[in-house]
């Protein structure tokens, strides 16, 4: 079970308008390698992952349902004051259509979400390239977010997840060197 | 061991100091340059060169116990305790002239 803290990991300040940025926000919230896959695919795999990094899984997994929180703000902020022509201008008629201004899972092309974007394939070497490749992809989505942007703000709170990115990975990485080093094996010479 | 893609023809001037050296532990940018391949039958002007960043994460194996932390206040917005994690990025947006 989870302990919910009612505020945001970091906080979101958005000082521009800009709904055509919603949009492209939405790749880190219902895309492939956003948060929304991320968190998924990891609080999946740790059932059948070592003992050992079933605790990084958790930790890991719900630290992207933080994330998750940090860029549905973003979206929301930005389109919450928008009329419907204005949403229309940024390319975001489609969505309106469906969803009025309510957030969806949706990548920035208006693709909704799938699980097909994750994978369990039980190997725990197979997950966890797949999710240290996860971490690297999402941080270079940050990196185009960021360069789609002027609003420092923003910009701000995009670097502090990109961030995060670069630590998961490395946290990724540590997990499979504990599962090469066969640990919990007892040699015998 | 050298870097194959920094060894290609890169022009000297017009590389920005970033390039150069920056506060990665190992002394070196993250910001890494390689030149496309330029045609004579190229449409258009060529770009001087390309950037990508390669973060501090891929030359860890294993972080090692007792690293330099930050003050908190500095790591919560950083996003990382360990100065030697840290990335910063350099939105490519108003780059002169280059590749983006």
């Amino acid at each position: 079970m989870w302990v919910y803290e009612k505020k945001l990991q970091y906080p979101v300040r958005v000082s521009k308008c800009d709904p055509r940025m919603a949009k492209l926000l939405l790749e880190q919230y219902g895309g492939a390698d956003g948060e929304l896959a991320a968190a998924l695919r990891y609080l999946n795999q740790r059932y059948s992952i070592p003992d050992k990094v079933i605790g990084l899984l958790t930790d890991i997994g719900t630290e992207e349902f933080a994330h998750l929180e940090m860029i549905a703000t973003m979206v929301y902020k930005l389109t919450k004051d928008a009329t419907p022509q204005q949403l229309d201008a940024a390319g975001l008629g489609p969505h309106y259509v469906a969803h009025d201004s309510a957030l969806f899972y949706s990548n920035a092309a208006g693709v909704p979400w799938t699980a097909a974007y994750i994978q369990a394939k039980g190997d725990p070497i197979a997950d966890l390239y797949e999710d240290i490749a996860a971490e690297e992809k999402a941080r270079a989505t940050y990196q185009w977010l960021i360069d789609m942007t002027d609003d420092v703000d923003l910009q701000d709170g995009l670097k502090f997840l990109r961030e995060r990115e670069i630590v998961h990975s490395l946290r990724f990485r540590e997990a499979v060197e504990i599962l090469k080093e066969e640990r919990e094996v007892r040699k015998v010479f | 061991m050298g870097n194959e893609f920094e060894a290609q023809s890169l022009p000297e001037e017009g590389v920005p100091p970033e390039f150069r050296a920056g506060c990665h532990p190992a002394g070196r940018s993250q910001e890494r340059i390689h030149v496309p391949y330029r045609s004579p039958c190229d449409p258009c002007p060529p770009l001087p060169f390309k950037t990508y960043v390669v973060p501090p994460n891929q030359f860890i194996v294993f972080q090692p116990p007792n690293w330099p932390q930050y003050p908190p206040e500095q790591a919560l917005r950083c996003g990382t305790l360990w100065p030697a994690l840290h990335s910063p990025y350099r939105p490519r947006r108003g780059r002169e002239g280059e590749a983006t």
